[in-house]
């Protein structure tokens, strides 16, 4: 906590002079929360559901992890970072849907590349960086002391998230695959997943070469191949189907 | 610090490139005040018709930018500066290079307005930072919006675009209940929720989560409006009517209705059938008991699920029949569930009644070896008729004391009453050709038990980790009183003619009861991160009593009241048992492991009352010693190996002599001088499965040797069996299953084996000579299944087993046995489906058991379901088409060979209208979803 505290103050001492400095690299940690019980609830299927209500009474609301991102002005990336204090509710279900990501962007060659874990395959993806169409929303939020601009975006043709980047921050980066803004992502949520990413660490390190380095494991494919094996996988899973594409998709 | 700043615009002009690149837009950037041009500005292209950033850069060390886009149009400019006020302007982009010139930064000062409610009316209340609202006090028409609601709350204001000003500042975030509801917008709560559900609103400063946690304030500040939910709004009625008739008589009618209002619940259900329809299922028995079970989770994320008992002893998890014979059922249940303070308090309250009728005809069939080598088979007829009812009533009460200590109260009590009169009539013969003895009986009796049991339960976690304490104590209170009769006359023969004669015509009454209290202490200790203690200690004191007695005819009074002293028994016990354990548990992130062991001692003490004997003590010192071992990567690859040791001793009954003639063709004998067994068992199990792949693997295996057995010693003397207990040596038996399956993606077909084998090797004593018994088993299950969404689904099992039974006195019995399973069901249009299934049972007839129990079991129905929901369906069933259900069983163990067959449920029809409603306004809405979390 006083790490936090000191890098927050180092941080606006550094930030506020007259001569305003952009943040050109560091480190950020994210804390990714999944709401539990709204998951829970779309499982209801009529009235309360007794097992549900048992699950909740014994759960934490949120399931929290912790994500590292580290970048400069030419890449990114992000990985799991350090682990919840609190009992992590994902745990039981196999650590959960995305939890163990690894994604690599290069801004420079416009490359991203991840390594994604779903059930029990691990994919590495190839692809170029992911585009999006970004609709500026007029919201400001101060996130970790920035300034943030909303905007929202939707995946998989029909599942928005929305974004609040910061300008003061060069990169053009954020957590998971999602970047292509003026500035980097500090919060994002994907209400559909009633999940959200929020910075909530910053410190102003130089990262070295081997912070960017990601293995190459895992069966090679592009994001296109990924969704379409998953598809075909996962065709009569009905709508748990389409929550796994989405968590494979962000 | 400047070169990578000016990589940077390098690469943000590279990826402009990437874009069609037909248009420019040129500009500077610069500050009014000291006319200094500013580097690295955010300058952001955005489309006036939808809000989309077309395109973004920054601007270079001389403040000058460049910017591509695709098309000619309008567009917004917007530039970025810290600590300058963001700059907007509409440029119209036609010729290729649009110079927009110079782009004037005003730094920006910040004028916080101060807000002075001055109004305080009752209707809004202040506590402290947060302004409160009752939304009743502010009329709305009627189906209006919160919004609506929002508009007429002093103090803020709702724009034409939807956004909320309160006190001054833009409304950011809107809860509901305190949550976050998760949209792009507080407009799409604002205007999506009825009004008439709020009972308040809230406007506050939300300080960030980090600030709330740490206690720190850090200045962040959103303003916030959380909506308080009408605790009664969450209210709704659901439940399920089925009404079902059938030919030959049969009827199967339930009925289940749950009313929920916040967090109380009250549900009733009833239960009318002589199908083998008889329970709830745990479906609905789930819904019914708003899951009373209890759900764990320990401190690796595992989750247990304890459900309760339905409650119904002769219904199984599914609801079915799972007893012998015919059943017919009466039931119902009444069950109150109800939380408050934050749910810190939970009640639960369930009251059931049941009665039963069970009609049982039955053939057993039972092979036993004789000392000459030769075998005795032994044929009883069996029709049995019991009536019964029962009452039962549980409750539990939890309270959450604080974030760290939990209490739990629960406590049953109930009551059954039971008539049961059976008719035996069975033979003897030898070598199937000699008759040895016939019997025929008559038993009947009514019997009444009564149950109390309660629990208290304290549970304390500590701040530290893997430190907690919890101490249970108990009471169980059991009696049972039973009045009946028994007649009996045996016959035995010697070389055709009746050689003895055996009549009994007794009275027969019997009282047991059994009072018992325990406690049981546990405390967990962390040693380090990875290394926990426990240790445990519990005593439990159980005094009981065991009442058997005989009557016989008295010639002078001619009345049953003369006392049987030979036949009867009346014992009490005392048994006082300390049990203390220690056991460590270390866990690391692919493997844990943990070692321990309970040594419990138990001393008895027995007075036979009747007899007037000094009292008997028996000490017992048993080692309950345990280890286990587990590999877990990912949740789907894992490895478990588990060792228990557990001293058992002896029962009453294989220690006490008691003289019984409710059988009087078997005689039990106790053995005062057995000794405990122990019991070592070794348990692994695999587990691999590949999701996506659709591919699994499953594989385990037990094996236990068992110390000191408790094994028999019989004898068979002229169609008269004796058994005593005795310990043997040698014992053991073992099990192993194997299950793989994978998934032929192309046709979308699951495909699979299983399979099983048993081995079970007893050693003991029969007509006075060591006998060796194996009796193993070994069963292959293939699987098809073939399942299209929506569509059609088929299933394929078939099944072939063999039992081989070796004795080394006795005769050898190996056969095969074959279940064989095909099932379909195709969805027709007009929401209907079809559903068959045909199981095929073979049963090889050997020398003994020679009659054909072949069953070739056939169902069908077809249904229809109507309403927009689906909610009704029309069903009409046929079960066994062919009319030739039975149940069966056939077993071997310790030389002696049975076989069991008896009536079950046959060929009948059924028309069934089933009807599932719910209603829920307003609260929870029902929401259509599968199990996919639960999955993931």
């Amino acid at each position: 906590m006083k790490q936090f505290i000191l890098a927050v103050l180092s941080f606006v001492a550094f930030s506020i002079p007259v001569h305003a400095q952009y943040t050109v690299a560091g480190k950020i940690e994210f804390e990714r929360k999944v709401n539990f019980y709204a998951q829970l609830k779309e499982m209801e299927e009529a009235g309360p559901n007794p097992f549900m209500e048992q699950m909740k009474s014994k759960i934490p609301k949120f399931s929290t992890s912790y994500f590292d991102m580290i970048f400069d002005t030419t890449q990114s990336i992000y990985k799991p970072g350090r682990e919840a204090e609190v009992n992590n509710v994902m745990k039981m279900f196999g650590g959960g849907p995305a939890t163990a990501n690894v994604v690599y962007t290069n801004f420079k060659t416009q490359k991203a590349i991840s390594n994604k874990k779903v059930f029990d395959q691990s994919f590495h993806v190839m692809d170029t960086m992911r585009v999006l169409e970004w609709r500026i929303k007029d919201e400001i939020r101060t996130i970790a002391n920035f300034k943030c601009h909303k905007a929202v975006g939707i995946i998989c043709d029909s599942v928005y998230v929305v974004a609040f980047y910061t300008e003061d921050i060069l990169a053009s980066g954020g957590p998971e695959m999602f970047g292509g803004l003026p500035g980097m992502i500090l919060e994002l949520a994907v209400p559909r997943l009633h999940t959200t990413w929020t910075a909530t660490k910053f410190e102003l390190i130089s990262p070295v070469a081997t912070d960017f380095v990601i293995s190459d494991k895992g069966k090679k494919v592009t994001s296109k191949e990924l969704q379409e094996s998953l598809e075909s996988s996962l065709k009569n899973f009905g709508k748990m189907a389409q929550r796994n594409l989405w968590w494979s998709a962000l | 610090m400047r070169t990578i700043l000016l990589s940077f615009i390098l690469i943000a002009g590279f990826f402009q490139a990437g874009w069609a690149q037909q248009y420019i837009v040129k500009g500077y950037v610069h500050d009014t005040l000291n006319y200094q041009s500013l580097p690295s500005a955010s300058v952001v292209l955005i489309r006036t018709n939808d809000s989309v950033i077309q395109s973004y850069t920054r601007s270079h060390s001389d403040g000058s930018f460049e910017l591509k886009v695709p098309k000619q149009g309008r567009y917004i400019l917007h530039v970025t500066f810290p600590h300058f006020a963001d700059f907007q302007d509409v440029i119209d982009v036609h010729d290729f290079v649009t110079s927009y010139g110079t782009v004037q930064m005003e730094s920006s000062e910040h004028i916080l307005k101060e807000f002075v409610l001055k109004k305080n009316i009752a209707a809004i209340k202040i506590k402290g930072d947060t302004t409160e609202y009752m939304a009743d006090s502010f009329k709305v028409k009627d189906n209006a919006t919160v919004e609506d609601l929002l508009k007429r709350l002093p103090g803020i204001t709702v724009d034409k675009n939807g956004s909320i000003t309160a006190q001054g500042e833009t409304v950011q975030k809107v809860l509901v209940d305190g949550e976050e509801f998760f949209s792009d917008d507080p407009k799409v709560v604002t205007q999506g929720l009825q009004a008439a559900v709020v009972e308040k609103v809230q406007v506050f400063d939300k300080k960030s989560d980090q600030a709330e946690f740490t206690g720190i304030d850090d200045g962040q500040k959103t303003k916030t409006i959380n909506l308080s939910l009408k605790e009664d709004k969450k209210k709704g009625v659901f439940g399920k009517v089925e009404a079902g008739g059938g030919t030959d008589g049969y009827f199967q009618n339930q009925g289940m209705i749950n009313a929920f209002k916040a967090k109380r619940q009250l549900s009733a259900f009833g239960i009318m059938s002589n199908t083998d329809k008889v329970g709830l299922g745990w479906q609905d028995n789930n819904s019914f008991s708003s899951g009373a079970g209890v759900t764990e989770i320990n401190d690796e994320g595992q989750v247990s699920i304890t459900s309760v008992g339905s409650g119904d002893e002769i219904a199984g998890w599914d609801g079915k029949y799972n007893g012998e014979g015919l059943p017919k059922v009466w039931t119902g249940g009444l069950h109150f569930a109800d939380k408050w303070n934050e749910d810190k308090q939970h009640i639960v309250g369930n009251y059931r009644y049941g009665m039963q009728n069970v009609e049982v005809n039955g053939l057993t069939t039972t092979q036993n070896p004789l000392t000459n080598d030769s075998v005795s088979v032994t044929r009883e007829k069996r029709n049995q008729f019991s009536t019964g009812d029962r009452h039962g009533l549980d409750g539990m009460y939890e309270w959450k004391i604080d974030s760290f200590t939990t209490l739990k109260v629960t406590a049953a009590a109930g009551q059954k009453q039971q008539d049961i009169s059976t008719m035996y009539n069975s033979t003897t013969m030898l070598q199937d050709s000699i008759l040895s003895n016939t019997n025929d009986k008559k038993s009947t009796s009514t019997s009444t038990s009564t149950f109390v049991n309660a629990d208290v339960l304290l549970r304390k976690k500590f701040r530290t980790k893997g430190r907690s304490f919890s101490l249970d104590v108990k009471e169980n209170y059991k009696e049972t009183n039973s009045d009946g009769r028994l007649i009996s006359a045996t016959d035995l023969y010697r070389a055709d003619t009746i050689a003895f004669v055996n009549n009994v015509n007794q009275k027969k009454t019997s009282t047991t009861n059994t009072l018992a209290f325990s406690a049981r202490a546990t405390y967990t200790e962390p040693l380090s991160k990875k290394t926990f203690l426990e240790l445990n200690y519990g005593l439990t004191v159980n005094n009981s009593l065991a009442q058997n007695f005989s009557y016989d005819t008295n010639l002078a009074t001619g009345k049953m009241d003369l006392l049987n002293t030979f036949y009867s028994s009346d014992y009490k016990y005392n048994i006082f048992t300390n049990t203390g354990g220690i056991a460590a548990r270390f866990v690391y992130e692919k493997y844990n492991f943990s070692f321990g062991s309970d040594v419990s001692d138990a001393r008895y003490n027995q007075v036979n009352q009747l007899h007037g004997d000094s009292a008997r003590n028996y000490d017992y010192l048993n080692f309950f010693p345990r280890a286990t071992f587990v590999y877990q990567v990912g949740r789907s690859n894992s490895f478990r190996f588990n060792y228990q040791g557990s001293t058992r001793q002896p029962t009453i009954t294989e220690v006490t002599p008691l003289n019984q003639n409710t059988d009087p063709l078997n005689i039990v004998v106790g053995n005062p001088d057995l000794k405990q067994q122990f019991t070592h068992a070794f348990s692994v199990r695999y587990n691999n499965f590949k999701m996506l792949s659709g591919r699994f693997l499953f594989a385990s295996g037990s094996f236990n040797v068992i110390n000191d057995a408790i094994s028999t010693s019989t004898s068979n003397t002229d169609g008269l069996r004796q058994t005593r207990y005795i310990n043997v040596t040698g014992n053991y038996n073992g099990f192993a299953f194997f299950g793989y399956g994978y998934k032929l993606k192309k046709i979308d077909m699951q495909m699979g084996a299983h399979l099983n084998a048993g081995i079970n090797h007893i050693n003991s004593i029969i007509n006075g000579k060591q006998n060796t018994t194996n009796n193993n088993s070994y069963t292959l299950t293939p699987t098809v299944q073939y399942y299209k969404d929506k569509k059609y689904s088929i299933e394929f099992n078939p099944s072939v087993t063999y039992n081989d039974n070796q004795s080394s006195v006795s005769q050898n019995s190996s056969y095969w046995m074959s279940n064989n399973e095909l099932s379909g069901t195709v969805q027709l249009p007009g929401k209907m489906e079809f559903n068959t299934s045909f199981n095929w049972f073979l049963r090889q007839q050997t020398e003994l058991f020679s009659t054909n129990n072949n069953v070739m079991l056939w169902n069908a129905y077809l249904s229809k379901k109507f309403l927009k929901k689906s909610n009704l369906e029309l069903r009409a069933s046929v079960l066994d088409i062919l009319n030739q259900n039975i149940g069966y069983s056939r077993t071997a163990q310790a030389g002696i060979i049975t076989e069991d067959a008896y009536n079950s449920i046959r060929r009948y029809g059924m028309l069934s209208l089933i009807w599932n409603f719910s209603n829920t306004p307003g609260g929870v809405p029902p929401q259509p979803g599968g199990m996919m979390m639960m999955r993931r």
